[in-house]
């Protein structure tokens, strides 16, 4: 059987655009090119009605109604709007924010900024799973928290939160609770009112929409407030100036449409699949060791580490054929492999050997055969010129050893 | 990122894979590196008495650049004087390989995995100085210490001891008198004692 090469695996960092979300797209580029805002032509009566067909579309796939989706340039923007936004503006009642060591750098990077504001944050240490409980997100509520911000599932090792209970447990304190929906959105249930979420970000390229486009779902009942970070003619109920963005918004209203349909049956087939190339590579190497829960994780998610075999090699080595990434750093001036599975504990050794396979929708069960074979003689091959894999095949213990870092 | 071709073609076709036996007297192992740095080469060297190296083996625990520069230099030493081989410099493996600035580093690492070779088989042969010996033990922290803040002169204590011992077992195992070696060991370990007795750190057997 041949299959065609390079075969992507690596739809965590991004995805192709459904050609059946380029065709809705086409027409807004050359035919329906309008601005959404302008009120005195039809040009833009049809931009608009395209923009709130969209709207409905989001809304749908997040059990949301229209009103509560604002339009960004991607997710990025959505979680800075979010935090920062709700931040500043609720910082009356409080200055105190939680959130996780692993979520996404949109994140991370927001918290950080207001920490240089005044802000007090808490980064949340998961499980060794990758995991966060509601009870820990509970213990860490102050009487000045404002706001919680943690992923429904993790764009490294696929990990779902349990966003339900969290959503129960800040309710019930009077917290806001912003969620990074990006990697779960379209790709498992996820409901903004039985989570009890009021913020979430979402991408467009990540579900098989463009790239350049997202959303905020900002919760209207009970009304959540935000300080605009983007200032200029008020679009978006004054939440996010600038003209939208037509293609990219039809896009990914599109791409939500296509994935709640789809959403059952390929979450089945995309979990069966990542069981195949799991068992697979099992089956042809020993000591592969799966990074972050294997029963709280995204159907098309598969993070290992191929112990003594260093994890950039591996792709170097297959990449000519697989497109997946690796948590080591080796590229960085630091050296330090990938601070998602540090904060897990994973040992730098086995972090060094990660590989992350990001399964998608137009992955067949022919490309998974082929790369489960490929990765595994590569591991072999590697192995057979690993100097730690010699050691532990003569019953040293690594250990043990005097290393000299450097 | 995109490798060089030389980078590519070493890995691809890694030359001189593999081991010599690391009790012969003829081979000098370096192990260099470390797991949770992401990398760490062993190289081997088998020299004649003449002090050339006649061949050369590696295997190596990292990225592309850190296995052709590994292999790279299993093919300069070869035929090589050990005191030539030592000569290795690091720029001129990465130049050969156009690494980038942030794989240097696979270029020193292979420049100290020679470096570290020879320096074992001198050791074996008894062709080191006392200094050298000296000089190759770093700084120590005892056993059982791993969670205890030690002062820059206990460390200093520890080392010492060390150094001691290196000394002697180099001397022992080539010998050589050794009276002056055991007076110094003696004296260190006692040292050494005093300290662990304060952190009640476990008590070395005296040989
Ligand atoms: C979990 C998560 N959050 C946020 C983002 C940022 O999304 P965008 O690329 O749309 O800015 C990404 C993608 O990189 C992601 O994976």
């Amino acid at each position: 059987m041949t299959v065609q090469t390079p075969i992507y695996l690596d739809n965590h960092a991004t995805t192709a655009v459904d050609p059946r979300v380029l065709a809705a797209m086409l027409p807004t580029f050359t035919k329906v090119y309008g601005n959404a805002a302008s009120r005195n032509h039809s040009f833009g009566w049809e931009a608009e009605k395209l923009i709130e067909t969209a709207r409905e579309q989001i809304a749908r796939l997040l059990g949301a109604s229209a009103k509560e989706i604002v339009f960004t340039s991607g997710a990025t923007e959505s979680s800075n709007l979010a935090i920062k936004g709700a931040a500043r503006f609720y910082q009356g009642k409080g200055k105190h924010l939680v959130t996780s060591r692993i979520e996404h750098k949109a994140t991370l990077d927001s918290c950080r900024a207001l920490e240089v504001e005044g802000f007090e944050v808490t980064y949340l240490t998961p499980d060794k799973d990758g995991l966060h409980s509601a009870e820990q997100v509970g213990a860490a509520l102050r009487k000045d928290t404002i706001l919680v911000s943690l992923m429904a599932a993790n764009n490294e090792i696929g990990t779902l939160n349990p966003i339900e209970e969290i959503g129960r447990v800040t309710r019930e304190r009077g917290v806001l609770f912003h969620c990074d929906a990006v990697q779960a959105l379209g790709k498992i249930p996820f409901d903004v009112e039985k989570a009890n979420v009021d913020l979430a970000s979402v991408s467009g390229h990540k579900l098989y929409g463009p790239k350049g486009v997202g959303a905020l779902y900002v919760r209207r009942k009970p009304r959540v407030r935000l300080t605009p970070i983007i200032d200029g003619g008020g679009h978006e109920r004054g939440m996010r100036s600038g003209t939208l963005n037509v293609p990219g918004i039809v896009g990914l209203g599109a791409a939500c449409e296509i994935a709640q349909r789809e959403l059952p049956e390929e979450m089945q087939r995309l979990t069966a699949l990542r069981d195949r190339l799991l068992a697979k590579l099992r089956a042809a190497v020993p000591e592969v060791h799966v990074n972050g829960s294997m029963a709280h994780r995204l159907p098309g998610n598969l993070n290992v580490s191929f112990a003594y075999v260093e994890g950039e090699a591996m792709l170097m080595s297959i990449n000519r054929e697989v497109a997946c990434s690796s948590g080591s750093a080796c590229t960085s001036a630091s050296l330090e492999p990938s601070y998602v599975l540090r904060a897990l504990g994973v040992g730098d050794d086995l972090a060094h050997s990660s590989i992350r396979f990001g399964l998608g929708r137009f992955n067949t069960e022919e490309e998974i055969d082929h790369v489960a074979a490929l990765v595994a003689a590569s591991v072999t091959r590697l192995r057979a010129m690993s100097p730690l894999w010699e050691m532990v095949q003569e019953g040293v213990d690594l250990k043990s050893v005097q290393w000299t870092p450097h | 990122m995109a490798y060089s071709d030389k980078v590519i073609e070493h890995y691809e076709r890694p030359r001189n894979v593999g081991s010599f036996d690391k009790a012969d007297p003829s081979v000098g192992t370096g192990l260099v590196g470390a797991p949770a740095c992401g990398d760490v080469m062993k190289l081997q060297l088998r020299i004649n008495d003449a002090g050339v190296i006649e061949d050369a083996k590696f295997k190596t625990f990292g990225c592309g650049s850190a296995i052709a520069s590994s292999s790279l230099v299993t093919e300069w030493v070869k035929g090589k004087s050990i005191d030539d081989a030592g000569k290795i410099r690091n720029r001129d493996i990465a130049e050969e390989l156009s690494l980038p600035p942030v794989k240097i580093h696979c270029s020193v690492l292979a420049e100290d995995a020679v470096k570290a070779a020879i320096f074992d088989y001198r050791l074996k042969k008894g062709l080191l100085s006392d200094d050298d010996v000296l000089a190759s033990v770093g700084h120590v922290r005892p056993a059982g210490a791993e969670d205890v803040e030690l002062s820059p002169e206990d460390i200093g204590v520890f080392t010492e001891e060390a150094k001691a011992e290196k000394l002697l077992d180099y001397h022992r195992a080539h010998g050589r008198v050794v009276d002056a070696d055991l007076t110094r060991v003696t004296g260190a370990r006692a040292a050494a004692d005093q300290v662990r007795a304060r952190y009640r750190l476990t008590l070395k057997e005296v040989a």
